[in-house]
């Protein structure tokens, strides 16, 4: 986080689990901050102008120029070797493994699926099909984290090969870069899905659910290989895909991030649906 | 969820005059109501004995009756106009009785009226303190635990349980006489022992208290296909103990955490879906301060002041 802006910080908060206040927080991470400034009016601008580019300065001269996003970000939060949990409440014997492809991956999705029977296994972004095979999963995850998707499209032919080779499930980034693994492209929002209350429609059911989003690209509906794939829910607001859904293989993929922490778990089921397949099956799906 | 074709004129209950329990949010939301069904292309009619409200002026219904909320006035309008459907759950308690009656009286039954919205078993569940109960243990929702009691040491047993303070309520005593909150054993075994004595059956009702719990409500929505919205949430300036009507509400919340927010949120979704209630509902929390217990308070089956806080 490059900068903060807030109306006005709480300086007392009462709380039984509050250690410290904003401030103190974001003093401690070396945040700048800037308080008592009409956010509304300022969200009013953003949604008006689509991308804006600011800068915390005291000279009104000092203009903030346009910066790209650090193509080699996901590299930089990427864990650098494999971490691995075990369960304690399997869900099989042996536990279902998971592993979870780290493009900059929330611990709750990792909490989601401890929590649901499954031993995980993180490995960097970058983890070739081999090292993964060599793990022996029954299902892998692919990530969300920062940054354009198409930054990473040296990764494809890996990706496709895991995801047709495993029960697989993305999130988020995760789920763009399988999206563009098999031949979907990418393009950015107006301005991105940030937020815990966003609707989500699934097309199967009809049913609306809401979820926790923090994105700014998003796969291209047209861009969809519809013999192949079908889009499984799209974004009540603005239409755009939120999930997909492979024809024949195990393969699904979201937008939005079903772990919540923070926001609402109406998705959580989701993960429910990913175990299930490799549970039931009773043994392992690749040859 | 897909607009029903059939239905192309309704009956609004209003919800009469302002009254305590009966507050205005009630006619602000029925005045909503009716303007949505307008501009979904619905003729709308509308019964209501209050006349000091915008809802009966000439641009918020097709029609206006200023009639008695009474069974029988009601039945002559609907005689008359012959309305598709019927929507009482936004005028309050008022037109929740009335929806009631018409259709106990038959009356919907007679002029093939569809009630909208929530069915009226769910309305009657809400209301029934047992049956919401049993509703709530059957989900695995937390509500204050009671017992009904002779006995001062099955109530200090039940106590040492269940945790103080308690509520001590002697059954059929005029005005709660011989009750109070015990913060001990000591203070339960004489206000218990009192109790018995005040009241005619012998019998005292011990409840756990949660006062100066934070005093939370979710405003929540389900439609006929099961997908479920929370309108808003709000936190009582003052904790339980305060009545809300003596207190200031604020939405939304203040200072919950997102897993307290989403605890309580998931907790609304389970009860409006186990209750089966269409359209709104209003759900009553007490959080304790201290960690993340809560209980259930109370369950209206139909939409409350909230919904004139969000627009």
């Amino acid at each position: 986080m490059a900068g903060f802006i807030v109306s006005t910080p709480s300086e007392n908060p009462e709380h039984y689990e509050s250690k410290n206040t904003l401030m103190e927080m974001l003093e401690k991470y070396h945040i700048p901050a800037l308080s008592g400034v009409d956010t509304r009016a300022l969200t009013r601008i953003i949604r008006e102008q689509g991308e804006v580019y600011g800068k915390i300065t005291d000279d009104p001269a000092d203009k903030p120029i346009h910066t790209y996003v650090n193509p080699e970000i996901v590299a930089a939060v990427s864990v650098k070797e494999k971490v691995s949990y075990k369960t304690s409440n399997p869900a099989s014997t042996p536990a279902p493994h998971v592993v979870v492809m780290d493009f900059g991956y929330k611990h709750s999705i990792a909490h989601s699926l401890l929590e649901l029977g499954c031993d995980v296994t993180v490995v960097p972004y970058n983890a070739s099909f081999l090292e993964i095979q060599m793990l022996n999963p029954d299902g892998v995850l692919l990530s969300n984290g920062p940054g354009d998707p198409k930054a990473l499209a040296n990764l494809s032919e890996n990706i496709k090969r895991i995801s047709e080779s495993f029960p697989t499930m993305g999130i988020c980034l995760g789920h763009q870069l399988i999206a563009l693994a098999h031949g979907a492209t990418t393009k950015r929002l107006p301005y991105g899905h940030r937020g815990s209350n966003h609707p989500v429609k699934d097309i199967q059911t009809g049913k609306v659910m809401i979820t926790s989003q923090n994105h700014g690209y998003v796969v291209d509906y047209d861009s969809v290989n519809m013999k192949n794939w079908y889009v499984s829910h799209v974004n009540v607001n603005d239409k755009s895909v939120e999930g997909l859904k492979h024809k024949t293989k195990p393969l699904m993929s979201v937008q939005f991030h079903p772990e919540a922490h923070p926001g609402p778990i109406d998705t959580h089921q989701l993960f429910v649906d990913f175990i299930q397949q490799f549970i039931t099956k009773g043994e392992k799906q690749h040859a | 969820m897909p607009k029903l074709d059939d239905i192309k004129k309704v009956l609004v209950i209003g919800s009469g005059p302002i009254v305590i329990g009966q507050a205005a949010e009630f006619d602000y939301a029925g005045t909503q109501a009716c303007l949505a069904l307008k501009e979904e292309g619905v003729e709308v009619i509308l019964v209501n004995n209050n006349p000091a409200t915008i809802m009966t002026d000439e641009n918020i219904a097709d029609k206006v009756y200023l009639e008695p909320l009474t069974c029988d006035s009601i039945t002559k309008i609907i005689e008359k106009e012959r309305p598709d459907g019927i929507l009482p759950t936004l005028g309050g308690q008022t037109g929740l009785n009335m929806a009631v009656l018409l259709d106990e009286a038959g009356v919907l039954a007679k002029y093939d009226v569809t009630l909208l919205g929530t069915p009226l078993e769910t309305i009657q569940k809400g209301e029934d303190r047992e049956i919401f109960k049993s509703m709530m243990k059957d989900i695995g929702e937390p509500i204050a635990e009671s017992l009904s009691t002779s006995s001062v040491e099955d109530a200090v047993a039940f106590a040492g349980k269940v945790g103080y303070p308690m509520i001590v309520r002697p059954a059929y005593t005029l005005g709660g006489a011989g009750g109070g909150i015990a913060d001990d054993e000591s203070e339960l075994r004489r206000i218990v022992k009192n109790g018995l004595h005040y009241s005619p059956i012998n019998q005292v009702l011990i409840e756990q208290s949660v006062k100066g719990w934070k005093e939370i409500e979710y405003e929540v929505m389900r439609d006929s296909n099961d997908t479920c919205i929370i309108v808003c949430n709000m936190e009582n300036f003052d904790p339980v103990g305060v009545h809300t009507g003596d207190s200031i509400v604020v939405a939304p919340s203040q200072t919950l955490t997102d897993r307290q927010y989403q605890m309580l949120r998931t907790s609304s979704v389970r009860v409006i879906r186990e209750l089966g209630v269409i359209g709104g509902c209003n759900i009553q929390f007490a959080l304790n301060p201290e960690n993340d217990d809560y209980i259930i308070i109370e369950v209206n089956p139909r939409v409350s002041r909230s919904s004139a806080l969000q627009r």
